[in-house]
């Protein structure tokens, strides 16, 4: 019979512990007169204070915002697009120090151009004029090798392609 | 323990799947409804206050990187466990040595019984201290029992293991903690 009740409690520890259930009066008196089952109960208590803090350290909103944050920030099309700006930066860093080098070489006697408001002679790099049909073709070479890599590939895409076909692409462009 | 959902919520698998079609909100709502499970647990396992946020947001986001190996067949929250748990195991080997389980960063004793509160937390981190030492299914079905509410049926199921023998990992485990608590 007490073998019994105390199974009985041992049964139902959690859910008083957790507060969704109390003890009836013959659990109390139980209780209070089997050393076991108090020590179990003291366990279960523990149990429940060792939660109550650690529940006290999470805020589930905060944390939901931050890990699909980080979610959003490691797609492959992500990780993608921040390389290529990096590749863009790095292209158009070499041909302006290119250009400067140039121009610090071969010094340019022609007035200093007017900047015009036609885009197509803006674009007009004076550094250039200088430059032979040679040393042209290197400042080409070195330009168009990586754009041209990747301006065939419509970046529209990517949308089409899954996680594993943008990795690949990924190791591809990386070599 | 695994989640319940109510009539108007979607299931776990719902919003795994959901997710994989590109839902934000469904991974949001997966975080949020087992956050304060996998803070409990890592916590209980001896994860210090300062770490188990930080844990926590890692143990999910490996989680949603690696979703092809959930195979649905054990629950989400404990595969979540499975996950919280390699990651304290590596965070202890990082810290072999320094682990500190001390009451450093305790709560303030609470005025009303302040030797009480004292004892109390004293015997909670015992308790914790306990928990790392035992073998992983007795720790896991104790806490799933005690802290979740899961009955053995539940265990067995998220545990990989039978309801008996989830029963006496639970005895075995009360066994050992009560030895230790004594």
């Amino acid at each position: 019979m007490i073998q019994e009740t105390c199974t009985r409690l041992s049964e139902r520890i959690s859910e008083v512990a957790r507060g969704q259930e109390t003890w009836t009066v013959d659990e109390e008196k139980h209780l209070a007169g089997c050393a076991d089952c108090r020590a179990e109960w003291e366990l279960a208590h523990t149990a429940r204070l060792l939660a109550q803090r650690a529940d006290a350290l999470v805020e589930p909103r905060v944390l939901a915002e931050a890990v699909t944050r980080r979610l959003r920030d490691a797609t492959p099309a992500r990780r993608i697009g921040r390389r290529l700006r990096w590749v863009g930066v790095a292209v158009a860093a070499a041909a302006a120090m290119l250009l400067v080098v140039q121009t610090v070489s071969a010094p340019n006697t022609d007035p200093i151009p007017t900047v015009s408001s036609d885009p197509a002679e803006a674009l007009h790099l004076p550094g250039l004029d200088s430059l032979s049909v040679d040393e042209l073709e290197i400042v080409l070479a070195s330009i168009d090798q990586p754009i041209e890599a990747f301006s065939t590939f419509d970046s529209s895409e990517w949308n089409a392609l899954d996680d594993h076909e943008l990795e690949r692409l990924l190791r591809e462009w990386e070599g | 323990m695994t989640a319940h959902p109510g009539p108007d919520q979607a299931s776990d698998a719902a919003l795994v799947e959901a997710y994989r079609a590109g839902s934000q909100a469904a991974a949001s709502e997966l975080v949020t409804r087992h956050a304060r499970a996998v803070g409990r647990f890592l916590y209980s396992a001896g994860a210090s206050q300062s770490d188990v946020e930080d844990l926590a947001q890692e143990a999910f986001f490996r989680a949603f990187r690696r979703l092809d190996s959930w195979r649905g067949d054990a629950s989400f929250r404990s595969w979540l466990f499975s996950i919280a748990r390699n990651l304290l195991k590596d965070e202890f080997r990082k810290r072999r040595g320094r682990q500190v389980l001390s009451l450093e960063d305790r709560d303030l004793p609470n005025r009303d019984d302040p030797a009480g509160e004292v004892e109390a937390l004293e015997a909670a981190e015992r308790m914790r201290v306990g928990l790392k030492d035992l073998p992983r299914l007795q720790r896991e079905v104790f806490l799933l029992r005690v802290q979740e509410g899961s009955s053995y049926d539940e265990i067995a199921v998220a545990l990989d293991t039978t309801p008996g023998a989830a029963r006496v990992h639970y005895h075995h485990a009360v066994k050992r903690l009560k030895e230790l608590l004594a």
